[in-house]
């Protein structure tokens, strides 16, 4: 008697916690992006890309290297993403190129005759994808919460590989968040050695050290002009050296982004700007030139980048460069833009669909087990009370497959209820009383009701492995749909038939 | 209440006919799903979703029907000779396919805009206005900004205009994504329409949702789903030969495969697509299907145990019989909630419901034309006495109980 006391607190505490966990359900669950409208995306980082930058940094340090060394050398071209070759080489500092080379950790160096043969190390290539990876990851994620983006996902796909999954809830504008996302937003300035002209042929030959950038320019006609310009290789100052950037507008009120440097790069900038007062600075951005203004002064920590921008691309600059740059560029391999009126559209239909299915449910019960009927809907209406509540702290997601398989889960645990009172009802026409009938019901009943919702999770757990987004929502509710019902139907139902019966003495007849 | 009871139906008396049957129905859809190939010129067997095949798919609203084949026919003269469209029992909207564009992958807002002009000017035969944007398609975000920038209450202040967004999003929202005319707009300054109206028109259409899937993607999913059924059907095997035997695990797993198969028949019966969710409901099926399948297979054994000198076939039939009121009451239910789904449920799951109302149909019947079937062939066949000592389990709760 003390039992039921006790199980009877615990399924109403339960059930306290349960409706505590999904009140209000608008703020306690989660709905996915097929029902809130957003942008889904998954994107890979261009690894190789990283990569070859980390090859092209070393690159310039070894030059500098052995300029100070003074180890005389034709050229250091890269050759593929992560080798290198070191040509004309003299053949009689062999010695010392050795000592030099072994230096450098992370490189396998391979001397023959005048040429050098520089390869990154398997480890190290392995190492610096994985870092690429989580700082294009990161930096991702601080973009697109510097743009405003509530619940935003943004995670690597499976475990490893360089893919990434970005998920934008009620964001409707995907060109415009694909943008902010995928620009690597690399800022250089660099000096201007030549330039502008309008061919790239009357930039040859390229100065030493130098390379060809373009401009490309919208005219009020709306045709574009380009132009070119002979700009050195290295930077002056870096967009890691940024302490700041925010929207604003130049002197002719046109949108434009300015940017503080820190204090280090200040003055390094400074003392730049002091000797080379009268040439030309180009603003650099992903190696395209911006705009390239004559150095009129000193300048030390503040710098205005204009161009052609709209108010929306000025601030979208802006945040990408709050951010930093992106160790490599990003490519687009699957794009699902949900609007918000399908998302509203699916709920209320996937909830009248719910609502139908289960009054269908129920009237089915109630008239064809009458009073037990009464109990299995008790016991419905907690399963789907215990779900809402599973799902909402474990912040699962709501999808509309996880609706269908709400719905679905509804259908399954009544087939708990009815196997169940099946058995009953044979046992009671066999003449057992309505105790030992409930008691030998519901144990003839378990296994089987165990066997069918164990083999139903065998095939949701591999749907989760296997699905994505809003297939994996619909495994996670159908196994946690299920356990509740294994739960409510066995537990909850058994418990309140011992209740009923507990107060009577003798029962006969029970109504089923 | 009870529907039945005490019948003494010979169900597995019609069990070649029946199995017959089956097998013409996925012989048929063998036939229709190379036929469609055929037709259609593909080089995968079945007609996949843009989650298989790769490529974009655009789901559009139109304000009123539009008959399908002329939506094909423009889209093929404007340049789109692969395309597809397929339409849902609403007839005010369609699901435009375009295949991978080979070139690039990043270019599906500027097929989606190519798409939308199309659309306007050749199949709703109406006019872009020139220079003007769809406010239909306008982000509220790009809304807030031209409001700002036009400023036509002079006051300078964005937040001022925010209030007008959300009205114009609420509206667009909750109409399926179609806003009504600017003039005809409620609830909107007289001065932000005159505003709007210098650069927004509205057109008869909006799109709901676009879907672009790389080609590598594509067939890495559909590598995905292909391991996700076999697994899941491995794991299933090893379980109920765990739990009965090895020829009962086989049976139970070839019923499961049946369902499959018919379902993908219906599939290309009715031209559906295959898609990630429909995969979802492939694997619920095999789910439910198996559900089904042990609870006769728990009786079974259970009454082996007290009629061991009873052929087995009498015996399966005998507790088909008694379990006729459970098979028909969750089954039917089960069925029941299918049909809502299916009828109610709307667009985006209509596949969905459909692959769940035809396995949730087929795995009812395969249970005992094909597992209960199944073993009886074994048993006639090959005349052994079902084992009823291999039978584990079978001192647990309904030992205990009697």
């Amino acid at each position: 008697m003390k039992n039921l006391q006790w199980k009877l607190a615990l399924v109403f505490i339960l059930a306290v916690i349960g409706v505590y966990g999904v009140y209000p359900p608008k703020e306690r669950i989660r709905l996915g992006l097929d029902l809130k409208g957003g942008i889904h995306l998954v994107a890979e980082v261009k690894i190789d890309e990283a990569l070859a930058g980390y090859t092209d940094r070393f690159i310039d340090v070894l030059r500098k290297d052995l300029q100070k060394k003074q180890v005389p050398f034709k050229d250091i071209i890269r050759d593929s993403n992560s080798t290198f070759v070191v040509s004309g080489l003299a053949a009689d500092k062999e010695a010392n190129l050795r000592k030099i080379f072994e230096n450098y950790g992370e490189w396998d160096l391979t001397l023959s005759g005048e040429k050098a043969l520089g390869k990154l190390r398997p480890a190290v290539i392995t190492n610096k994808s994985e870092e690429a990876l989580q700082l294009a990851i990161r930096i991702i994620r601080e973009r697109v919460d510097r743009f405003g983006v509530a619940e935003h996902v943004v995670q690597r796909q499976g475990l490893t590989g360089g893919r990434v999954i970005i998920q934008l809830p009620g964001v409707e504008d995907p060109d415009r968040i694909k943008d902010l996302i995928k620009n690597t937003a690399r800022l250089e300035l660099r000096l201007v050695t030549a330039g502008p002209v309008s061919s790239e042929t009357g930039l040859s030959p390229v100065a030493e050290g130098s390379e060809v950038l373009s401009e490309t320019e919208v005219l009020k006609d709306g045709s574009t002009r380009v132009q070119y310009y002979s700009v050195q290789r290295s930077a002056i100052v870096s967009g890691e050296e940024l302490q700041n950037a925010n929207r604003t507008t130049d002197q002719f009120g046109r949108p434009a982004v300015n940017f503080t440097l820190t204090s280090a790069a200040g003055s390094k900038f400074g003392d730049f700007t002091e000797a080379n007062r009268g040439k030309s600075l180009a603003i650099v951005l992903d190696n395209k030139v911006q705009s390239a203004p004559t150095i009129q002064d000193k300048i030390t920590t503040d710098g205005i980048i204009t161009g052609q921008f709209t108010i929306e691309e000025a601030n979208d600059l802006a945040v990408m460069l709050q951010s930093g740059a992106l160790p490599a560029g990003l490519r687009f391999l699957e794009q699902r833009v949900v609007g918000p009126s399908l998302g509203l559209d699916s709920i209320r239909k996937g909830l009248m669909a719910c609502a139908i299915g289960g009054g269908v449910i129920v009237l089915f019960m109630l008239a064809y087990y009458k009073f037990s009927g009464v109990n299995a809907v008790v016991a419905l209406v907690l399963n789907m009370l215990f779900l809402m509540a599973f799902m909402s702290y474990f912040d699962a997601t709501l999808t509309l497959p996880g609706i269908a398989g709400i719905v679905l889960s509804i259908g399954m645990a009544v087939d708990a209820n009815v196997l169940i009172f099946e058995r009953i009802k044979e046992d009671l026409r066999l003449g057992k009383t309505a105790r030992s009938a409930l008691q030998s019901g519901f144990a003839k009943a378990f296994w089987p009701i165990f066997d069918s919702n164990v083999t139903t999770i065998i095939a949701a757990v591999f749907l989760y492995w296997f699905g994505t987004g809003p297939v994996k929502g619909f495994a996670v509710t159908l196994i946690i749909g299920i356990c509740c019902s294994m739960f409510t139907a066995i537990f909850v139902s058994r418990l309140l038939f011992d209740w009923i019966l507990s107060g009577k003495r003798k029962v006969e007849k029970i109504s089923i | 209440m009870e529907i039945f009871r005490d019948t003494k139906i010979d169900f597995l008396k019609y069990k070649t006919p029946a199995m017959l049957i089956s097998l013409a129905i996925i012989l048929a859809g063998i036939f229709a799903v190379v036929l469609d190939r055929n037709q259609q010129n593909r080089t995968e067997l079945f007609r996949y979703g843009v989650d298989f095949s790769g490529g974009t798919a655009i789901h559009v609203k139109f304000r009123q029907a539009v008959p399908l084949d002329t939506l094909r026919s423009e889209l093929k003269r404007a340049g789109f000779p692969d395309s597809g469209v397929q339409g849902f029992s609403d007839s005010t909207q369609v699901l435009i396919r375009l295949p991978q564009a080979t070139e690039s992958e990043e270019e599906t807002e500027a097929l989606a805009d190519k798409v939308a002009q199309i659309l306007t000017v050749n199949v709703l035969k109406g006019t872009v206005p020139s220079g003007k944007k769809d406010l239909n398609g306008a982000s509220p975000d790009e809304l807030k900004s031209y409001l700002q920038l036009k400023d036509p209450w002079k006051v300078n202040d964005p937040q001022k205009y925010q209030g007008a967004v959300d009205k114009i999003k609420q509206m667009r929202d909750s109409n399926s994504g179609l806003l009504q005319p600017i003039d005809q707009l409620a609830g909107l300054d007289p001065k932000v329409k005159a505003s709007l109206k210098e650069n927004y028109y509205v057109s008869d259409f909006a799109i709901l949702s676009t879907e672009y899937v790389g080609p590598q993607v594509g067939s890495e999913l559909r590598e995905q789903a292909k391991l996700a059924i076999a697994w899941s059907l491995a794991g299933l095997l090893i379980y109920v030969w765990f739990r009965f035997e090895f020829v009962w695990g086989f049976s139970a797993i070839a019923c499961l495969a049946h369902d499959v198969l018919i379902t993908l028949a219906f599939f290309a019966f009715t031209g559906r697509e295959i898609s990630l969710t429909v995969v979802a409901a492939f694997l619920t099926i095999v789910g439910f299907s198996l559900n089904d399948t042990i609870v006769i297979y728990d009786r079974v054994r259970d009454n082996l145990k007290t009629m061991r000198t009873q052929p087995l076939e009498s015996v399966i039939n005998l507790t088909l019989n008694q379990m006729l009121n459970r098979t028909i009451l969750t089954n039917g239910t089960v069925t029941i909630v299918t049909i809502v789904l299916f009828l109610f449920g709307g667009e985006v799951i209509n596949d969905f419901a459909f692959g769940m109302l035809v396995g949730c149909i087929s795995g009812t019947y395969s249970t005992v034309y094909i597992a209960s079937a199944l073993i009886v062939l074994y048993h006639n066949r090959f005349g052994k006495k079902v084992k009823t000592t291999s039978v584990k389990a079978g001192k647990t709760a309904s030992g205990r109980a009697s």
